[in-house]
């Protein structure tokens, strides 16, 4: 019995490795000699300093001769790290760096304690990009059941238009623009929401108010991801459970005087839950791109801001270390979703196929 | 069945779909504005980004017809230019007085106030000040400077300014300011120039309005040497609107960045989409057909090729290769064929087995031909939708990626202009005409193709029909 589930999750796994380490490995292609030249010059002006500071220069008699030392501890230092090999010998030990969480240290940007170590500053970044995209995902994946269950109750009714019309238009607009449009009538307009952030300045102090002042900054963020998401995915709900309603198991249930809203929220919907959850599995890649964009509008000050943040100083190994832990995050919310999946579908946990997903 | 027999069907099945005619209504205006471009919004799309292509145009000003609405009338582009000229001598030297008169009865500030002076003169060099005199009469010295040549029988100097937020002439107006016990920093104008034009006995009160009457721009310019001249003398004084759509903050005019905006999205949607359908229609249909082990190995390659992060892997090549618009639909393209990889393989899988390829097969055709002739326009009808549905897709993602200011630098793309406005601070300065029309433009092309493909779908996949 456990066979299916363990044999569908480690073929899952296994994907979620290459994914990793094909990304990781295309960043240190595209980056690694902007990298090694910012490495060098570094390595250049702290050897000049060295000698300049440390009074040595004088040990030195003509200026060629200190510049032929210089020189000579350039090339050792450079040697030293590894920098003389060519860049494909050298990736395997960046990748296994990278995959190790050593991702170096930042060029511009600190951590908000101080630190330029690039594993600190997302650390700090990371729970407050989760907090707001799991708390979007949690809302959305109630809503969207509740509405498109209702819905396919009544297809044709204008409920179940709008719920299809809300789903096309969610297609169309971009999520980050939606925040812009929502953040100008809301805090600027009429100034109900704060302009951005994640709390006030100064923060309040005793946790229940700062949970509160959280929950008002988040609210306009998650009500965009919401506004754009949530027709989509109700949409495809209501078009699952239209087809599972067709079928006679509900049409005997009915006969056998099951009451209606239990074969809907009940019996359909449980049968909808495998395809609905694949479809989240689809989904859930764009929702938290579209959160990350999200964040730059509202200066939710997580890891969508650091990309900005980034992108703007150019910060390479920001940037790096955040596309690494995207990657995490997204690869993570899918096995969940597949786990789930997993666990719901009989025909893997039982081992009689599907797992060629 | 014929094809043409087919696709009079598949049009007369699609017309009675209100929701695809308005997609396609939308597709054709939006096409119209693409090819009329030229004739709508007459550019050089490629100067976009050229501030000396925008530099005569007020700077961050709404659109005219907001001012109409509130029942307000802005204030026009003033270009001065009729000058006159007076030359008189100096203790001995020539000086030169070039007077631009201008009758102010806006009740406004100008957005924006340039001048371009022509000065020539023969002699070692020349002192020039250039002010304004009020209808008040009083004087208020806006600049000063001199101009030396080393050619000793004919010097020139141009002084072009745009004196609105210029250090210098914000200086000066301090001073002038200050001369009669007043403080900037108390009265806080949108631009230090419009002091020049401020009713002074309401300004005591701090009230910052114009004073109207008849203003006298005046270039006084001293030679040492023989002779002087203004050759030219020209002033603009920025409008408070500007055309459909208003200007950003470095006065482009963003109604032609919007019009223009159109064929690129299309010629981004479109192409991504297209070359998408064509590689994943091939690819998928040579893995099912061939099926076996290599087609095992194949879907896997599209597996993994599907759980990449897409935005993320776009920034990382972006930043490396700082790309032009063909290299981005490139870059789009690789992540835009998986779908319809998978859903050509599973149809191709079904054909495979079916009668008429076990008879082609029978009668000798090659692989390649059962695929190109009768497995591959047999799939095409599904392909039809997702092509449409591929266009909103690739328009949105290239919009992020310029909303990140990773876009094709040269052109104005909708993505890019929201970055603008991102990064100048269209949202807490009330520039609504600067961030609502472009995201609303992006929405609208999206939305055509979305309906579009909608209806394709209905009617080639009867399954998802409503019941």
């Amino acid at each position: 019995m456990a066979s299916g589930l363990g044999r569908y999750l480690a073929l899952r796994a296994v994907n979620s490795i290459i994914v990793i380490v094909a990304v990781v490995l295309l960043t240190l292609i595209m980056f690694g000699p902007l990298v090694d030249q910012q490495l060098k010059a570094q390595i250049e002006m702290e050897v000049r300093q060295q000698i300049l500071k440390g009074g040595a220069f004088g040990k030195y008699k003509t200026p060629e001769e200190a510049k032929r030392a210089m020189q000579k501890a350039i090339e050792e230092r450079i040697k030293a790290l590894g920098l003389d090999k060519p860049w494909y010998i050298r990736i395997w030990g960046d990748l296994w760096r990278t995959l190790t969480f050593d991702l170096g240290t930042s060029w511009v940007i600190k951590s908000d304690s101080g630190s330029s170590k690039v594993v600190n500053i997302l650390l700090e970044r990371i729970p407050r990009t989760v907090l707001l995209f799991g708390t979007s995902t949690i809302i959305l994946l109630v809503l969207q059941l509740l509405l498109g269950a209702k819905a396919a109750a009544t297809p044709g009714s204008l409920f179940d238009r709008i719920v299809v019309l809300s789903g096309l238009l969610g297609y169309a607009f971009a999520t980050w623009w939606v925040g812009m449009v929502l953040l100008y009538l809301f805090a600027y307009l009429i100034p109900i929401f704060p302009a951005g952030g994640m709390v006030s300045v100064p923060p309040p102090q005793d946790p229940l108010h700062y949970a509160l002042d959280v929950a008002w900054h988040m609210f306009l963020p998650v009500l965009t991801i919401l506004i754009v998401a949530l027709g989509g995915w109700a949409y495809v709900t209501r078009n699952l459970m239209i087809g599972i309603l067709t079928e006679d198991y509900i049409t005997t249930s009915r006969a056998k005087g099951v009451p209606e809203r239990k074969v809907i929220y009940y019996h359909a919907l449980k049968m909808a839950a495998p395809p609905i959850l694949t479809q989240v599995t689809l989904a859930i890649a764009s929702i938290f791109t579209g959160g990350l964009l999200t964040e730059i509008v509202f200066s939710w000050p997580g890891m969508g801001l650091l990309y900005w943040d980034a992108i703007l100083s150019l910060d390479i190994p920001v940037i790096m270390g955040d596309v690494y832990f995207t990657t995490i995050l997204i690869v993570l919310a899918n096995l969940t979703a597949d786990l789930l999946y997993g666990i719901v579908d009989p025909r893997i946990r039982l081992g009689t196929g599907g797992a060629t997903l | 069945m014929k094809l043409s027999t087919r696709i009079r069907d598949f049009w007369n099945e699609f017309k009675h779909r209100k929701i695809g005619m308005l997609g396609l209504g939308i597709l054709v205006i939006i096409v119209s504005i693409s090819v009329l471009a030229p004739v709508i919004a007459p550019m050089d799309p490629t100067r976009w980004s050229d501030v000396n292509y925008w530099t005569n145009n007020p700077k961050g000003v709404p659109p005219t017809w907001a001012y109409y609405i509130q029942g307000k009338v802005p204030i026009p582009q003033l270009y001065l230019e009729n000058y006159k000229t007076k030359l008189t001598k100096i203790s001995g030297y020539p000086m030169i007085q070039a007077f631009l008169p201008i009758n102010y009865t806006y009740t406004e500030f100008p957005t924006m106030v340039k001048w371009r002076i022509n000065l020539t003169f023969v002699g070692a060099g020349a002192f020039y000040e250039i002010y304004l005199m009020r209808p008040d009469k009083k004087k208020v010295t806006l600049y000063t400077g001199t101009a030396t040549t080393s050619n000793a029988s004919q010097g020139w100097t141009i002084i072009e300014i745009d004196a609105t937020r210029h250090p210098d002439v914000e200086r000066r107006i301090n001073e002038w300011l200050s001369s009669m016990g007043l403080d900037i920093n108390r009265i806080q104008p949108a631009a230090p120039i419009q002091i020049a034009f401020a009713d002074l006995k309401l300004l005591k009160k701090n009230k910052l309005v114009p004073l109207k009457g008849e203003y006298v721009f005046t270039v006084r310019a001293i030679a040492q040497g023989k002779n002087i001249n203004v050759t030219q003398f020209r002033v603009i004084l920025g409008a408070t609107a500007y055309g459909l759509l208003g200007t950003d903050k470095s006065g482009r005019d963003l109604f032609k960045g919007l019009v223009w905006g159109t064929p690129i999205a299309l010629l981004i949607g479109v192409l991504t989409s297209v070359l998408g359908v064509a590689i994943g229609l091939l690819y998928g249909v040579t893995s099912g057909y061939i099926g076996g082990w290599s087609d095992e190995a194949m879907m896997r390659v599209v597996d993994i090729l599907m759980s990449l992060p897409k935005l993320p892997i776009l920034i990382v090549l972006a930043i490396a290769y700082r790309p032009t618009i063909w290299l981005i639909i490139l870059f789009l393209t690789i992540f835009g064929w998986m779908g319809i990889a998978r859903v050509s393989r599973s149809i191709a899988l079904q054909l495979k087995e079916s009668a008429f390829v076990e008879a082609a097969r029978a009668i000798g055709a090659s692989r390649k031909r059962i695929i190109l002739v009768h497995i591959i326009p047999n799939i095409v009808p599904y392909t039809v939708a997702a092509l449409a549905l591929g266009i909103p897709d690739a328009i949105l993602t290239e919009a992020a990626l310029s909303f990140l200011g990773l876009g094709d630098p040269s052109l104005p793309t909708w993505g890019a202009i929201l970055n603008q406005a991102q990064t100048g601070g269209a949202l807490g300065s009330g520039m609504w005409w600067w961030f609502i029309p472009p995201g609303l433009a992006i929405a609208v092309v999206s939305m055509a193709f979305v309906f579009i493909g909608y209806a394709v779908d209905e009617i080639v996949n009867p399954r998802l029909r409503r019941r």
